[in-house]
């Protein structure tokens, strides 16, 4: 009788917890489907705004699978500032985009051509834009918010950029959270939703954009803060870069190392130049990959083609492009080289 | 992890499987697992001191048992006391070391001494106030035989470290607690809904009311030298629903965890804002310390000055509100805060007994026009003592009230707000606190305010209101909302 | 004395320290149930009690006072 009535009362106890399950996931679940689609609403608008310095634009023709080109041009500021598509389409005869990022390292680059070629057609060449960040590594995520339309189930994107802690968990698999908090964010994506028409400017050109001014101080602000500066190499970042280089070669994809032009006191302001170009020259070495050094061409010699140490402006990055199309075409190197280890080795 | 975070969301779904799918055979399975769960939670807030919490409740546990034993006398007398020295001791050290040297050091040196005093780097162990609190109150309970000690290690275990209590409080009583988890706890649902409804009201009152006013509240509180005495006044005003949705938010979350265990905790706030007199705003504004303050402090000592009449209770409630002040923070600013309070207690006490106002307007819809400005003075009295828990020091909390007393104070407010740096009336804001209030006034009988839901709304309108209570959360975390804000008793 | 007789001798304490007579004397009367006898004015109708039968009370046995009846009770022992 006792062990019917203990019976008795489990089974009911499971009942009424299930009963407590049930309403419970059936009250909560519209909840959630509702911030899935206020999620959606949000990104939507978000994209077509210019929040993110024009890297919404690139990241919305990638995912839309609208590219379809020869050549991909990947890099940081010093590719989409510098490598003007048309010009290069114009002199090669093939289309182009510029990949280029904003203020980020090889790795997120790197992600970028991991969602090109996930959504479109591999390209046929990638002039990669190598700089004193490829190799390196920051602390932070910079310019974050290009990724919130986009991350949301996103495998890719959690794995490239949860390393620098700028997003939780729930951010890549909760919708809506990641909007949590982030009032400037939302705010412009209910400007472009009560504005339509105003929304979704172009402000890049197939990537690119160049950068109309004449000389600012920043070189100056910079050594008289640290001095000199000096490139940190970091060891994930070269397996990383080695590791793009063998992919491309399984893809058949032809591989082409730029460094573009810098300033000449920029450059003397970085202290280990020398190892970076090592670096990239071991690489074009050892995979047989054209490699254009571009340190000592003679852009690099006049400032009024510049509009900091780093960045070439409009008139800089024209030039620039014709000259770099014109040695792609014709495979002009400007470094020859023998067999070089790799300076990280030691 | 604070209780709105979804890291705890995620913790309490693990607890609540385990509890009552895994553990759930007997009383002492249960109990092991909310000991294992609460050790896990407070190791994620403040790992370094868990063995501190964990000697306190040993010895707590034992010197209870010793004072038990033993028969009254000088024994007795030497284990409870030892015992309260400790628990005190512990606070002193860790929360009023610094500050008291400091006080001192200041006092000699206004006599020219010249001495100077850097403060030790002492880390606050994380809900040392609240539990140091409940040791004390268990000690005195035993030493007055009101109670039997606790016998069982782990029910006592699980009575201090409990999670949804140990950081920032209800203060609770050993034996309201512990009989609770002697027995096995079965499932109910009624109490379970009940439980999650009372959770959703706190994280409004959390999320929308309180975070959405400390925007402002900072704002106008660190800038306070360029704002009007209207915009200061508002900033009193914002501030006290900061703390009241903070504080009585986190004290629903508490109490609603807790019916998920079908286990009671104190209510901690019953509608203090409807108050019209300071005695009766004391009983509904943390009852839990109020109720411990008046057992353990003032009792003891009206009783000890009885033979002074009324100038023996005043003496008695100054006393209790300097160190209710003082419990809150290791600073001269809740010391005044304190004594402003018992000092608007002496023409309650001059005047004598007052008829039991527990729920004002009770049976109408709307206040008389006296209860009307009962509540309106009392609360801008009570506001005006926040700006000293506030401030930095006195002499700033001074400055800010002499802000308020200006021509300025009759133009129209308004914020600067910080990104833009437009001046803004914040009215979405006042709406959202006027609703709050509406809501609050219709539900003033209750436990809380949306409590009356679970017993007369059908389903489809109780969700609807649900529905909207959270979409208001999910709008003032996407819109209003600013940068996430910590719990304000979380420091304690 | 008769437990009637200090019954009606508390009753006026509390009449005149709570100035109403809106009670009933009995024995499961707690503070609850009357009128402006709150933790202020207990201490009052403590000591006017201890004044008018002249006795001592101890922290201890108020404490466990529970209602009217113990109450009385402790006065009882006390005289």
């Amino acid at each position: 009788m006792v062990w019917r009535r203990k019976t008795t009362i489990h089974l009911f106890s499971v009942l009424i917890m299930r009963k407590f399950i049930f309403s419970l996931l059936l009250f909560i679940l519209p909840f959630l489907v509702s911030l899935w689609f206020l999620d959606i609403f949000i990104s939507n608008f978000l994209k077509k705004s210019d929040l993110a310095k024009g890297e919404y634009e690139v990241m919305n023709d990638i995912y839309d699978g609208n590219i379809n080109c020869d050549i991909a041009i990947y890099g940081s500021s010093r590719a989409w500032r510098h490598i003007n598509p048309l010009i290069m389409e114009d002199s090669l005869n093939q289309t182009v985009y510029n990949f280029g990022i904003d203020g980020l390292t090889f790795r997120l680059q790197y992600l970028r051509h991991l969602e090109l070629i996930k959504y479109n057609k591999v390209p046929k060449q990638i002039i990669l834009s190598v700089d004193y960040r490829t190799f390196g590594e920051s602390s932070g995520l910079y310019n974050a918010d290009q990724f919130l339309p986009y991350m949301l189930w996103n495998n890719n994107i959690r794995e490239y950029t949860s390393s620098y802690n700028t997003f939780n968990i729930f951010d890549y698999y909760i919708p809506l959270v990641r909007y949590f908090n982030n009032r400037h964010v939302n705010k412009i994506a209910y400007e472009n939703f009560n504005n339509q028409n105003n929304c979704n400017i172009k402000s890049r050109n197939k990537g690119y954009k160049g950068m109309d001014g004449e000389w600012n101080n920043d070189l100056e602000k910079a050594k008289a803060d640290i001095g000199l500066y000096k490139i940190i190499f970091d060891l994930q970042a070269i397996k990383l870069f080695e590791k793009f280089i063998n992919e491309c070669r399984e893809l058949n994809i032809d591989l082409v190392l730029v460094f573009t032009p810098q300033y000449i006191e920029g450059q003397k302001f970085v202290c280990n130049q020398k190892d970076f170009l090592q670096v990239c020259s071991y690489f074009s070495n050892k995979y047989n990959l054209l490699f254009l050094n571009y340190s000592n061409d003679e852009v690099c010699f006049k400032r009024n083609l510049f509009f900091n140490s780093s960045h070439l402006n409009t008139k800089g990055a024209d030039l620039f492009t014709s000259k770099l199309a014109s040695d792609i075409k014709n495979k002009k190197t400007y470094q020859e080289t023998d067999s070089i280890a790799c300076p990280m080795a030691k | 992890m604070v209780f709105t975070s979804l890291n705890f969301a995620v913790f309490l779904l693990l607890v609540f499987i385990l509890y009552w799918w895994v553990f759930k055979k007997n009383a002492k399975t249960q109990n092991t697992l909310l000991l294992l769960a609460s050790i896990v939670f407070y190791c994620m807030a403040d790992w370094k001191f868990i063995f501190l919490l964990a000697a306190s409740g040993f010895i707590n546990f034992y010197l209870a048992k010793i004072i038990a034993k033993k028969e009254e006398g000088k024994i007795r007398s030497l284990f409870f006391y030892s015992g309260i020295i400790l628990n005190v001791g512990l606070l002193l050290y860790f929360k009023y070391f610094n500050f008291f040297i400091q006080s001192f050091v200041t006092l000699f040196n206004y006599s020219g001494a010249g001495i100077s005093f850097t403060p030790f780097h002492i880390l606050l162990p994380l809900g040392i106030s609240f539990f140091t609190f409940q040791m004390i109150g268990y000690l005195i309970d035993v030493n007055n035989d009101e109670i039997e000690p606790t016998e069982d290690l782990l029910s006592f275990f699980t009575y201090l470290a409990y999670f949804p209590k140990i950081l920032s409080g209800p203060i609770e009583r050993v034996q309201k607690f512990i009989p609770q988890i002697h027995k096995k706890r079965e499932f109910d649902y009624g109490i379970a809904v009940d439980g999650l409804r009372e959770i959703l009201w706190g994280l409004f009152k959390k999320m929308v009311i309180a975070d959405n006013c400390a925007e402002y509240t900072n704002e106008i509180f660190n800038n306070y030298t360029v704002y009007s005495g209207s915009t200061l006044a508002l900033g009193v005003v914002f501030f006290a629903f900061q703390i009241y949705g903070d504080f009585s938010g986190y004290s629903d979350i508490a109490c609603g965890i807790s019916k998920l265990f079908n286990i009671r905790i104190v209510n901690n706030f019953a509608f203090p804002f409807f108050s019209t007199n300071i005695s009766d705003y004391w009983k509904k504004w943390h009852i839990s310390l109020t109720s411990w303050m008046m057992d353990y402090i003032f009792t003891p000592l009206s009783f000890i000055l009885r033979k002074y009449k009324k100038a023996g209770l005043i003496i008695s409630t100054i006393l209790t509100f300097l160190l209710v002040g003082l419990w809150h923070g290791a600073n001269w600013t809740f010391i005044v805060f304190g004594f402003l309070h018992g000092l608007y207690f002496i023409p309650l006490i001059l005047k004598g007994s007052l008829k039991k106002n527990k729920i004002v307007a009770k049976g109408r819809l709307i206040p008389s026009f006296k209860e009307f400005f009962g509540m309106l003075a009392l609360f801008i009295l009570t506001s005006l003592t926040t700006v000293f828990f506030r401030a930095e020091n006195i002499i700033g909390a001074i400055a800010y009230i002499s802000g308020i007393a200006s021509k300025s104070l009759f133009s129209i407010p308004y914020v600067i707000e910080e990104s833009s740096g437009v001046k803004i009336i914040p009215k979405t804001l006042l709406i959202f606190i006027f609703l709050f209030l509406f809501v609050e006034w219709f539900g003033r009988k209750e436990e809380y305010a949306i409590a009356k839901l679970g017993g007369k709304w059908r389903r489809p309108l109780r969700w609807i209101i649900y529905y909207t209570i959270m979409f208001a959360i999910i709008f003032s975390l996407l819109w209003y909302g600013g940068e996430k804000q910590q719990f304000i008793y979380f420091q304690f | 004395m008769e437990k009637v007789e200090i019954l009606e001798k508390v009753r006026q304490i509390l009449i005149t320290v709570l100035k109403h007579e809106k009670f009933e004397m009995r024995d499961d009367l707690t503070a609850s149930d009357v009128d402006g006898w709150d933790s202020l004015t207990h201490m009052e109708i403590i000591t006017e009690i201890e004044t008018e039968f002249n006795i001592k009370f101890r922290l201890k046995e108020l404490n466990k006072l529970k209602n009217m009846a113990t109450l009385i009770e402790l006065i009882q022992s006390k005289l």
